[in-house]
C-alpha cells in the first residue's frame, strides 16, 4: 500500500481562483500520472485559501520493469558495423547474443528497462505540474524569477508512505525544498507537525482547524447558519455566489449571526443587502415574522477565547458606518427627487459617456424613447405614458446609491418613481426593462416593461452593431448575445406578434442589416437547439423564413416534427427525393434555354403543370398568411400528380424540347416544396 | 500587550518596529499627493536593481472625497503609514501581522483576513498583487507585491505595505467618527482631538475643491507641470536640453509629474473634467511616469 500527498502551502491564494485551481490540479495529476506509467486507487484533491493539494492513494508502478530486444548487424558484418552498433548502444561484444530469424541471423542485444523508484517519478510529476501550473494572474516576489505562482509559495509537502515507511519526496522549485512536515491553521495551530499516514494527516489537520474541501466549508456554513438563523427567528437569503466566496476565505468557517440595529432599517432592503454583500460579505437574514431583511451572518476564520465578540462587535461596527453612509446616498437621492423629480437626473446622463462614437447615455435614452413610442401602439398602450417612462428608465444611473452600488440600477429608479408619486406599471416597468439578465432570469411580462425593455435592448444592440461591434468567437465584451436572446426570449414567451426586422427598421438605418439579421437568425437557432427542438429542423426553417416568421417558430418547427413523422409527410418526402435525383443527375439540362414548342407535350404533362401551377398558388398564399400547416397540406396534395407524372412519362425522352420543359416541371416542384421548408436540409443526417 | 491610547502613538510604534526590521524611517514628501505610493521613495525606487527598505508616513490629497468634515470617515485630506521593502522579504507577511500586534491588534482575538485586490494605478502605469487586509470586516491596509512601475517590470519585486492610518486608529482606538479620534494622549496635559487640528482645514478645502479653485489656471498649470517635465527630460522643445547624458534630473522631472497628477485630481473634483477627458488626462499623466521611469533606469544603468 502506498500512498502519496502533496501540500502546496501559499499566501492567501484568490476566493474566486480556488475551484478552478483544485480542478487544474487535479487534472494535470491525472495526465502525468498515466503518462509515467503509474496507478492509483483514489485521488482526493483540495484546496483552502492557503494550501493546494492532492492525496493518491494506493499508487503503485504498473509495470516494474521492460525488456526491449535491439537487434545489431547480421552474424559475419564487417568488424565497423559490429563496433558502430557497440559504441551506439553503449554496450560491449559480450552483451550481445546471436539469434536466428526468418531473414537471417543476427547479433541483439536485449535492453532491460529498470523502472526508477516511485519517488523518482512523483518527484519529476509533481516539479513539473508546479512548473506547467496555469494561474489566471500570477507573480514574482523577492528577487528570484525561476517560478510565477498566483501569490508567493511558501512551503511544500510531499510525502510517499511505502508500507510503513516514511520517504520525503524531493521537490526542488525556486528556493523551495520538500518537506514531510506541515501545519493546521495558521492562528489556531501554527505549530508544524509530521504525520504517519494519510490517516494521520488528515486527523490532525482536522483537529488543527483546518477543512481541506470547499464542499464540506461550504455545508458547515449553511448548516450552522440556518440552525443559528432558525433559533433567533431568521431565515437565510440563499446566495450561492457570496456563499462560494465566503468558503475561499476561510479554513475554518465559524458563521456568527448579528442583528442589524432598528434605526438602520429606514432603506429599502435592496440597498441594505447590496451593502452587506458587497463590503462585508455578509449573508442576509429575513424574519420569519416578517419577511423583513434584519439580520445578518459574518463568517470567521477563528474561534476565540471570547467566543468571537470582539469580532462580532468590530463588524457590528463597521456594518454601522457602512448602512449610515448608504442612508446618507439614499436620503441625498430621496431629497433630489422630491424637489426636483427624477427628470433633473436625466440632463446628468449627458456627461455620463455610453460609447465613443454613440454619444451618451442621454442620447441613447432619445432613441430608446422613440422607439418605446412606436411600439406603444402595438401594445394598446398610451404612447404619452410609454414615452415618460420611457424618459426615466436610465435615471438612476446617476443617483448616489446607484453610484454606490450599480448592481442596483433599475431597482432604485423604480423606488424613487414611486416616491415621486408614478403609478405602480411605471416603477415597475423601470425596474424590469432590465430583465432577462440572465438566461435563467424570467422575461419582463406586464406590457409597458415589455415595450421598454425591448426598446432598450434593440436599441443596445442595432446601435453597437451599427458602429462595427460583433462577438468574435467566445469574445463578447459588449454581450450582445445575450441582448439578442433576451429580445428573442422576450418575443416568443410571451407569444408577442413582433416583427424583429421591423424592429430593427425602428431602431437604425444604413448599416449592415443583414450580418445582424444572420446574428439573430444565429442566436435564434441556439435557443431553439436549447430547447430541445431538433437542430436540423430548426435550422432549415429558421435559415429559411424572414425574422418575422419568429413568433410562430416554434410551432412551425413543431407542425414539421409531426409532419415528417405522418403518413403524408413521408409520401412528400419520397416526391421530394425522386424528383430532386433526377435534378442532381442531369444538371446540364436545366442550364439550357432554348425555345421549345408545347405541341409535343402529352396528357400527362399538362395535368402536372395545372397542378403545379395550383399548388404553387395555394403554398403562396398559405405562407403569406403565415398560415403553415396548410402550406405543408397544400403540398401533399400535388404528391399523387407528380407520381403519376414520373411513373408515367419518360423524363429523358428523345425530343430535347420536351425534355427541357419536364426538366423544368421538376425544376418548379422542387421549388414549390422548398419554398414551404428545404426538405433536402431535413434529410441531413 | 499595552493598546495605543492615540493617533500620533500609532505612528510612533508603527515607525520603530519597521525601523527594528530595517527600513529607513523617512519623511513625507513635500508635495500634494494621492497615496503614499507616489513618494519617491517607492516609485522611483521600486525600479532598478537596488535593494531599499523604506517606512514613513504620507500624508494623501484626494479631492474628491471630501465631505466638509461631516463624514464620520471620509476625508480629502489623511495619512498613510507606507512601508516598502526589495526585495520583498520571506516573512514580508508575518512581519505584518506582528506590527499589528504591536498596535494591540492579535489576531487570536480579531479576525484578520487577506481579501484579494490586485494594485493598479493607471496614472503610474503601475500594478502588483495582493490583498486588501480585513480585520473584524474592517479594511486596515492594503497589501501588494510590485510588478510593474512606469510600464517596467519590477525586479526585484517590492513588497508594499499601506496602513489607512486613520481607519486603523479608529479601529484601535473604538472610535466611531475620524474627527473624535484622539490625536495626542487623553491623559496629557492638553488632550487634542483629531477635529482641533483638521475640522476647520476639511471644511476649507471641500469648498476650495468642489467649488472656488480656479479651473481656468490650473488647467494651464497641468499644461505647464506636464512641458516642465518633458522638457527636463529632453523630450520638449527646449532649444537648450538640461538633460545632458550624464546629469539625468529625474527626480525634478518626477515632481512635475507628481504635480500634474494632483492638478488633475482638483480639476476632476470641481467637475470640470468630462468622462470622455477624463482619460485622456489619465494617458498624459501616465505618460509622464512612464518618462520618469525610463529616465530613471537609464540614469541607473549609467551608473556602472
Amino acid at each position: 500500500m502506498n500512498d502519496f500527498i502533496l501540500e502546496l502551502i501559499s499566501e492567501e491564494i484568490p476566493a474566486k481562483m480556488q475551484a478552478h485551481a483544485m480542478r487544474q490540479l487535479e487534472v494535470l495529476t491525472l495526465k502525468k500520472v498515466n503518462e509515467n506509467g503509474l496507478i492509483f486507487v483514489g485521488m482526493v484533491p483540495f484546496v483552502t485559501p492557503t494550501r493546494l493539494g492532492i492525496i493518491l492513494e494506493n499508487i503503485s508502478i504498473e509495470v516494474k520493469e521492460s525488456i526491449k530486444e535491439i537487434r545489431g548487424p547480421r552474424l559475419g558484418a564487417p568488424a565497423n558495423a559490429i563496433n558502430g552498433f557497440l559504441k551506439k548502444n553503449k554496450i560491449q561484444r559480450t552483451d550481445l547474443q546471436e539469434k536466428k530469424t526468418t531473414k537471417g541471423s543476427f547479433y541483439v542485444y536485449t535492453l532491460k528497462i529498470n523502472t526508477q523508484p516511485l519517488s523518482t517519478i512523483l518527484s519529476r510529476i509533481f516539479t513539473e505540474i508546479i512548473q506547467e501550473f496555469n494561474w489566471p494572474k500570477s507573480m514574482y516576489w523577492g528577487d528570484n524569477y525561476s517560478l510565477k505562482w498566483v501569490r508567493p509559495l511558501r512551503s511544500i509537502t510531499a510525502v510517499l508512505f511505502e508500507n510503513e515507511k516514511r520517504e520525503r519526496v524531493p521537490l526542488h522549485v525556486r528556493d523551495i525544498e520538500s518537506d514531510i512536515v506541515t501545519r493546521a491553521h495558521h492562528v489556531m495551530h501554527p505549530e508544524f507537525f509530521d504525520f504517519k499516514s494519510i490517516n494521520d494527516y488528515q486527523e490532525k489537520i482536522a483537529n488543527g482547524k483546518v477543512i481541506l474541501q470547499p464542499q464540506d466549508r461550504k455545508k458547515i456554513i449553511v448548516q450552522e447558519g440556518k440552525k443559528l438563523a432558525e433559533a433567533r427567528g431568521y431565515y437565510l437569503i440563499e446566495d450561492d455566489k457570496l456563499l462560494e466566496e465566503i468558503v475561499g476565505l476561510t479554513e475554518f468557517p465559524v458563521p456568527l449571526l448579528g442583528k442589524i440595529p432598528e434605526e438602520l432599517l429606514s432603506i429599502p432592503e435592496e440597498v441594505i443587502i447590496s451593502s452587506m454583500r458587497e463590503h462585508q460579505k455578509f449573508l442576509s437574514l429575513r424574519s420569519s415574522t416578517n419577511g423583513k431583511v434584519e439580520g445578518f451572518l459574518v463568517v470567521t476564520d477563528l474561534k476565540t477565547h471570547d467566543q468571537q465578540k470582539t469580532i462580532l462587535s468590530g463588524n457590528m461596527r463597521v456594518l454601522n458606518s457602512r448602512l449610515k453612509d448608504a442612508i446618507f446616498f439614499y436620503q441625498n437621492d430621496l431629497d433630489l427627487v422630491k424637489h426636483h423629480g427624477m427628470m433633473a437626473w436625466n440632463d446628468k446622463l449627458k456627461s455620463v459617456k455610453f460609447h465613443e462614437k454613440l454619444g451618451s447615455q442621454y442620447n441613447r435614452v432619445e432613441r430608446i424613447v422613440k422607439i418605446s413610442a412606436i411600439l406603444a401602439g402595438q401594445f394598446e398602450l398610451e404612447r404619452d405614458e410609454v414615452s415618460k417612462a420611457a424618459t426615466l428608465i436610465k435615471a438612476d444611473l446617476v443617483s448616489n446609491v446607484v453610484a454606490e452600488f450599480p448592481s442596483l440600477q433599475g431597482i432604485m429608479g423604480a423606488h424613487y418613481a414611486k416616491a415621486e408619486g408614478f403609478k405602480k406599471v411605471v416603477a415597475d416597468a423601470i425596474r424590469d426593462h432590465y430583465l432577462p439578465v440572465g438566461s435563467n432570469d424570467v422575461v419582463p411580462k406586464h406590457p409597458l416593461s415589455i415595450v421598454l425593455s425591448i426598446s432598450d435592448k434593440i436599441d443596445y444592440l442595432t446601435s453597437l452593431w451599427k458602429i462595427g461591434i460583433r462577438p468574435t468567437g467566445n469574445k463578447d465584451p459588449f454581450a450582445l448575445r445575450r441582448a439578442a436572446l433576451a429580445i428573442i426570449r422576450i418575443i416568443l414567451e410571451n407569444k408577442l406578434d413582433i416583427d424583429l426586422d421591423y424592429l430593427i427598421d425602428l431602431a437604425e438605418d444604413n448599416f449592415d442589416k443583414p450580418s445582424l439579421q444572420r446574428f439573430l437568425k444565429e442566436r435564434i437557432v441556439y435557443y431553439l437547439t436549447e430547447k430541445n427542438y431538433q437542430k436540423k429542423v430548426v435550422q432549415a426553417v429558421v435559415e429559411h423564413y424572414k425574422l418575422d416568421f419568429l413568433p410562430i417558430l416554434p410551432d412551425m418547427i413543431a407542425q414539421i416534427n409531426a409532419f415528417i413523422s405522418s403518413n403524408s409527410g413521408v409520401r412528400v418526402l419520397a416526391v421530394y427525393k425522386r424528383v430532386s435525383n433526377f435534378l442532381s443527375s442531369n444538371q446540364e439540362v436545366l442550364g439550357a434555354e432554348k425555345e421549345f414548342s408545347k405541341e409535343t407535350a402529352t396528357e400527362e404533362d399538362k395535368l402536372v403543370q395545372k397542378q403545379l401551377m395550383l399548388t404553387k398558388e395555394q403554398v403562396e398564399g398559405s405562407l403569406k398568411r403565415k398560415d403553415f400547416k396548410t402550406a405543408l397540406i397544400e403540398l401533399n396534395s400535388m404528391v399523387d400528380s407528380v407520381n403519376q407524372f414520373l411513373d408515367n412519362v419518360q423524363i429523358n425522352c428523345e425530343d430535347n424540347a420536351l425534355r427541357i420543359l419536364r426538366y423544368s416541371f421538376l425544376n418548379q416542384i422542387r421549388e414549390t416544396m422548398d419554398r414551404v421548408v428545404v426538405f433536402s436540409e431535413l434529410d441531413k443526417k | 500587550m499595552q493598546k495605543p491610547d492615540c493617533f500620533q502613538q500609532i505612528i510612533l510604534l508603527l515607525q520603530k518596529f519597521w525601523s527594528e526590521k530595517g527600513c529607513v524611517v523617512l519623511q513625507p514628501y513635500d508635495l500634494e499627493v494621492g497615496a503614499g505610493t507616489f513618494h519617491p521613495a517607492t516609485t522611483l525606487r521600486s525600479l532598478g536593481p537596488d535593494h531599499w527598505s523604506a517606512a514613513y508616513v504620507q500624508p494623501c490629497r484626494r479631492p474628491s472625497d471630501g465631505r466638509y468634515g461631516d463624514s464620520p470617515n471620509r476625508l480629502q485630506h489623511y495619512y498613510q503609514f507606507q512601508v516598502v521593502m526589495k526585495p520583498s522579504p520571506i516573512m514580508f507577511k508575518e512581519m505584518y501581522l506582528e506590527s499589528l500586534k504591536v498596535l494591540g491588534i492579535d489576531n487570536k482575538v480579531h479576525d484578520i483576513r487577506f481579501v484579494e485586490d490586485d494594485w493598479e494605478s493607471p496614472t503610474l502605469g503601475a500594478w502588483g498583487l495582493g490583498w486588501e487586509v480585513w480585520c473584524d470586516g474592517m479594511e486596515i491596509s492594503q497589501f501588494t507585491y510590485f510588478q510593474q512601475v512606469g510600464g517596467h517590470d519590477c525586479k526585484p519585486v517590492t513588497g508594499e505595505i499601506t496602513y489607512g492610518l486613520e481607519r486603523l486608529a479608529m479601529f484601535i482606538l473604538e472610535c466611531e467618527s475620524v474627527m473624535n479620534l484622539p490625536y495626542n494622549s487623553p491623559n496629557s496635559q492638553r488632550p487634542i482631538k483629531y477635529s482641533d487640528i483638521f475640522l476647520k482645514a476639511e471644511k476649507q478645502y471641500s469648498e476650495w475643491n468642489f467649488n472656488v479653485a480656479n479651473t481656468e489656471i490650473i488647467f494651464r498649470h497641468f499644461d505647464d507641470a506636464e512641458k516642465i517635465c518633458q522638457e527636463i527630460l529632453g523630450m520638449g522643445d527646449l532649444e537648450e536640453k538640461s538633460s545632458s547624458k550624464k546629469n539625468i534630473l529625474v527626480q525634478p522631472a518626477y515632481d512635475q509629474c507628481i504635480k500634474a497628477s494632483h492638478l488633475f485630481n482638483v480639476l476632476d473634483s470641481r467637475g470640470v473634467i468630462s468622462t470622455a477627458q477624463r482619460q485622456v488626462y489619465i494617458g498624459r499623466v501616465r505618460a509622464l511616469a512612464k518618462l520618469c521611469a525610463d529616465a530613471y533606469i537609464d540614469e541607473v544603468s549609467l551608473r556602472v
